[in-house]
């Protein structure tokens, strides 16, 4: 390498005859002198490091891991052109969605015409992923390798019509091939396997997660298979059955060949014993029960020397957590931790899940047990273990906001989910907008303005779009910060988030709209164009007999775009929607507050338009404002009226009132 | 700006449980005062029980008067009646702790208790005890200590053996019971007394006031999400009732005694590889879908394109997927000449089959064992048709 730069310093002298770069020259042969002489001082041994062995997908992860978040992004499956680029979480979740089915209606084109695609295909190896999902078997006709093979592709129902096929031929398929059988189709409950290829139907179908029920196909297939056995039921078919069972909360079942097999004397294993444990709430009456279930079953484990694993911790953790208020839960969950440390098995985030949902029970006492969760596992890098991990963060923050109140600590969850690739196990859409909910709507209820929107500008809406309730907690939060230079941003982002017809929502922003007049004429004009747009909002969906359920005018709502019109000097404005009062009295529900009255009063005569002024009184008087002379003499005193105008005056107010007036 | 406004609350309420309090020592007196000491348990019953507080005030001293009957009966209507009238007025007009400040004389008639316990303990009845707590906690609010110590010692006087001691210990006694049932007795009233009160009191001022932070997290949800495990909370009380992290006690996590059902192993980690388990590999794949997103970006997307083999693999291999002939080598494909070992040396099949493995030892789209199955068909062919090659030579 020397030489090499030698040479080029050589060639740069050859051009430039000059002698500042001979110098340079000099200098740098000497110094590379000398660093070849500590070079060789140093280099009696080369150490050639090991070759390491690279997965497939190394590479590519280390590329993605320097690829930062941006935050003016919209996700990645979105297309790239702002026209497309969603907001609101409908339209996130209509894109998202459509796109996969576009990839579906491919799928099932695929499918259903094969023919069309054979011989064009280029691919050599074949890519079975992209092939029609239609595989040509070797083996037809009724025969075990016939039932093996088409389980290879994991079709069990092909494979269980097979099956039967071979009873029928009375062909005999073998001890191994019937377990496997029988696993595949207790563990997906009969059916085929889900398609794990639709991410996207996956992220926002677990939103409607299945509750505690039962959905083991009774008489399906695997009972079928099960009971085909008679005598010849393995150990296997037996830790199988009673696994399906279990996952799908067939309990009494389950539980009964737990007994049977017992009897029989087959060897429970790890898998069935941890099976059983995560029903003993469903196995008996009462906290102490359930508890003694679930030791003596241990204890059960410890003599057949079993070691536990932590299924079997979550399993004992998770029966604790659904003990209501039982004041013992607490101190029995702490000693199962103890327990998993003595048995040097590490806790994953289901573990700490169930905890918390032990100590922190909606109407039991305040417990500051996240705080000690939070000690252990902050700054670490987590991967899933358990499938309850993914709910812990969810919890976490919910725990944060409506247990504690602990603005510090929800920044420490939120700390952690960003840390590395511990987001993944934030979960899916619902538990990610859950999550967010919380952190945001406890940033409103404890921080100040700026410190909501440093968050609020990084999360939303691309990461999160907020939800009404959230939006509504900001907008208080801004109203109890006097912050109300926001509130056209607020506006804007709710039309974003289609929202522009949340009733509630719009009665809060105008109500903090018009609650008082600022000295910022321009904030107030930038507030009557909100006000007068969500009234031609209102009216658009109103008149649009389309639409199923427009917000509907109430008296609050006009009398505050009234006010907020008039600070805006927008009089005109004010005016049609007094107006509109009027022509829709039947189906505005209430009326303007006095306030409202009186401000509009004051601006008719500011205006010098007694006949306005008239008709507002009357409104006033119709309503039934005790305040009405007074404001009849106000406009008697300020205004010249006509005669007509006087006499109908009168005949609202009584001629006493006017007669104060002009004495 | 909410302080003012919680503490007016706060203060209301306070005097909301100052006139109840108050109503309930005089239901406690008339009832007293009517049924005589016989039914002071009557009384320290309705104290403690939570609700229906008021049916039996009602009932109680009517029924108890009626089942008394003649002796008293006359005079201590009366009573009642006057007691009665000027409680009305008292509680109306003068709201918090009227009994306290006006010990009439009638009021003083509503003392019994002490005197009947008093009485009670001097007539030597021990089984009293067990009502000492609910009456003690009656007589603490309005009875002051010094008549209590007076009466104790009297006890301990009219006792056998160290006087004393004794007034000690029933003293201990005494404030070991009043201390449980005070804290007991605040616990329950205050959750019996909130309930339905604070909505009602605060719902009409809301509107007026500017919200302040506070009110902000008092609301009540918007709308709750269904589905989630947990409900929300729906209102939360302010951020000052929770503990702050400096007050909070330390939990430690994995300090508590344990079960101590399992065996410690002795070799950590020799796990026991079960024979064959296939449910543990479903697990696991179900483990691994459960945190598959939509990729983040096109390296996360090519990822995910790799592990489902729509990627070739790194490091590129242009042998991928051709398994079957890895261990075969070149040679194999090229020197075929050894399969024609068993033609005949020379002649039209010898010429045919010459052409046939030279077009084989060019063909790469072919396995090595497809090109012997195919140099083998062709013998099995030309020995079947041996004669008929033959005679059409001899022809020739």
């Amino acid at each position: 390498m020397a030489a090499s730069m030698c040479s080029k310093l050589k060639l740069a002298c050859k051009w430039k005859k000059s002698k500042p770069s001979l110098h340079i020259l000099r200098l740098c042969t000497q110094h590379l002198c000398s660093a070849n002489e500590e070079v060789a001082e140093h280099s009696q041994e080369i150490v050639i490091p090991d070759r390491i062995e690279r997965g497939p997908t190394d590479i590519l992860r280390a590329l993605a891991s320097t690829v930062a978040r941006d935050q003016t992004a919209a996700h990645y499956k979105y297309h790239d052109d702002p026209f497309f680029i969603p907001t609101s979480n409908i339209a996130k979740r209509s894109y998202a969605l459509s796109k996969e089915s576009g990839r579906k209606a491919a799928h099932w084109i695929s499918n259903q015409y094969p023919e069309l695609f054979e011989g064009i295909n280029p691919a050599d190896p074949q890519i079975p992923v992209l092939m029609p999902d239609n595989p040509k078997y070797k083996h037809e006709g009724a025969t075990e390798e016939a039932v093996l093979e088409r389980l290879d592709y994991g079709k069990p129902l092909v494979a269980y019509q097979t099956y039967q096929d071979c009873l029928a031929a009375g062909v005999k398929l073998s001890a191994d091939a019937r377990d496997r059988l029988l696993a595949i189709l207790c563990y997906y409950n009969s059916q085929d396997p889900p398609l794990t290829e639709f991410i996207e139907e996956n992220w926002y179908k677990r939103a409607r997660e299945r509750g505690v029920r039962k959905s083991w196909k009774d008489q399906g297939p695997a009972d079928q298979l099960f009971q085909d056995m008679g005598d010849e039921r393995t150990c296997t078919s037996y830790k199988l059955i009673i696994r399906g069972m279990v996952k799908y909360y067939q309990v009494e079942k389950a539980y009964a060949l737990f007994r049977e097999m017992q009897d029989k004397g087959f060897e429970v294993d790890l898998s069935t014993y941890n099976a059983i444990l995560s029903i003993a709430n469903f196995l008996r009456e009462g906290n102490e029960q359930k508890l003694q279930l679930a030791k003596d079953l241990m204890l059960q484990m410890e003599t057949q020397d079993i070691r536990p694993d932590l299924t079997t911790i979550n399993a004992v953790l998770e029966l604790l957590s659904k003990f209501g208020n039982w004041k013992l839960a607490r101190g029995q969950s702490l000693s199962v931790l103890a327990e998993m440390k003595r048995l040097g098995i590490e806790p994953s985030l289901g573990s700490y899940y169930f905890v918390l949902m032990t100590w922190c029970k909606d109407k039991g006492p305040i417990s500051t047990i996240l705080h000690d969760i939070m000690k252990h596992i902050d700054n670490k890098d987590l991967t899933i273990r358990h499938l309850s991990d993914l709910n812990f963060f969810v919890a976490a923050m919910d725990v944060c906001h409506s247990h504690l109140c602990d603005m510090r600590l929800a920044y420490r969850v939120h700390r952690l989910v960003h840390r590395g690739n511990n987001i993944l196990l934030l979960g899916d859409s619902f538990k990610q907008s859950t999550y967010y909910m919380h952190f945001f709507r406890l940033l409103c209820a404890t921080e100040s303005v700026e410190k909501l929107f440093e968050y609020y500008e990084d999360l939303v809406p691309n990461v999160y779009t907020p939800e009404p309730s959230v939006m509504m907690d900001v907008i208080r939060n801004l109203d109890a910060n006097s912050a109300l230079e926001h509130l056209p941003r607020v506006w804007s982002d709710m039309i974003m988030f289609d929202m522009t017809q949340r009733e509630m929502l719009l009665t809060e922003l105008l109500h903090v709209m018009g609650r008082e007049k600022l000295d910022d004429t321009q904030l107030m004009e930038r507030f009557g164009f909100i006000a007068w747009d969500i009234k031609t909002r209102i009216d658009a969906k109103l008149s649009d007999r389309t639409y199923k359920s427009p917000t509907q005018w109430t008296g609050e709502m006009v009398g505050d775009v009234i006010v907020v019109c008039l600070r805006a000097a927008m009089f005109e404005q004010a005016w049609e929607m007094l107006e509109a009062l009027e022509r829709q009295e039947h189906n505005i529900l209430g009326f303007p507050s006095e306030r409202v009255m009186q401000e509009l009063v004051e601006a008719c005569i500011e205006h010098a338009d007694s006949r306005r002024a008239v008709k507002c009184i009357t409104v006033s008087s119709e309503i039934g404002y005790p305040e009405t002379p007074n404001f009849a003499r106000q406009v008697a005193c300020k205004l010249k009226l006509t005669d007509s105008e006087r006499a109908q005056m009168i005949d609202i107010v009584g001629s006493d009132a006017l007669e104060s007036a002009s004495v | 700006m909410s302080a003012p406004f919680t503490r007016c609350v706060l203060q209301s309420k306070f005097n909301l449980i100052d006139v109840i309090q108050a109503n309930r020592v005089f239901q406690a007196v008339v009832v007293n005062h009517t049924t005589r000491e016989r039914h002071v348990h009557a009384t320290t019953r309705a104290f403690s029980s939570k609700d229906g507080e008021d049916k039996k005030y009602s009932s109680d001293p009517s029924t108890n008067q009626e089942s008394k009957g003649k002796h008293d009966g006359k005079k201590s209507k009366s009573d009642l009646a006057d007691l009665l009238g000027s409680m009305k007025v008292t509680t109306n007009t003068d709201g918090t702790g009227a009994s306290e400040q006006k010990p009439s004389k009638k009021l003083k008639l509503a003392h019994p208790p002490p005197k009947t316990k008093a009485a009670r303990m001097e007539a030597g009845v021990f089984t009293e005890k067990k009502h000492e707590p609910s009456n003690l906690k009656d007589v603490k609010d309005w009875i002051l200590e010094p008549q209590l110590l007076s009466a104790v010692r009297k006890v301990a006087e009219s006792l056998p053996g160290d006087t004393q001691n004794t007034e000690s210990e029933l003293i201990t006694k005494l404030r070991d019971h009043s201390a449980a049932t005070a804290g007991a007795k605040s616990d329950v009233n205050l959750s019996s007394l909130f309930v339905g009160m604070k909505i009602d009191r605060e719902a009409p001022k809301r509107r007026s006031r500017q919200p302040s932070r506070d009110d902000v997290t008092d609301r009540p949800d918007a709308e709750r999400r269904p589905g989630f495990g947990r409900s929300l909370v729906p209102t939360r009380p302010t951020r000052k009732l929770y503990p702050k992290v400096e007050e909070r006690k330390e939990i430690d996590l994995f300090g508590a005694s344990p079960l101590n059902i399992f065996k410690v192993p002795e070799t950590p980690e020799e796990r026991v590889s079960e024979e064959w388990d296939i449910w543990e590999e479903y697990n696991n794949r179900a483990l691994k879908d459960a945190v598959t997103y939509s990729p983040a970006n096109a390296f996360v997307e090519q990822i995910q394109w790799t592990e489902c083999g729509k990627l070739w693999p790194f490091p590129i291999d242009n042998q991928i997927g051709l398994e079957e002939e890895e261990n075969v080598g070149f040679h194999e494909h090229v020197f075929l000449d050894h399969l024609l070992a068993d033609f005949p040396k020379r002649g039209p099949v010898r010429h045919f089959m010459e052409l046939v493995i030279n077009g084989l030892s060019k063909n790469p789209y072919m396995t090595v064992a497809e090109k012997r199955e195919h140099v083998d068909w062709f013998r099995r062919y030309f020995e079947a048709k041996e004669e008929v090659i033959h005679s059409a030579i001899e022809v020739a």
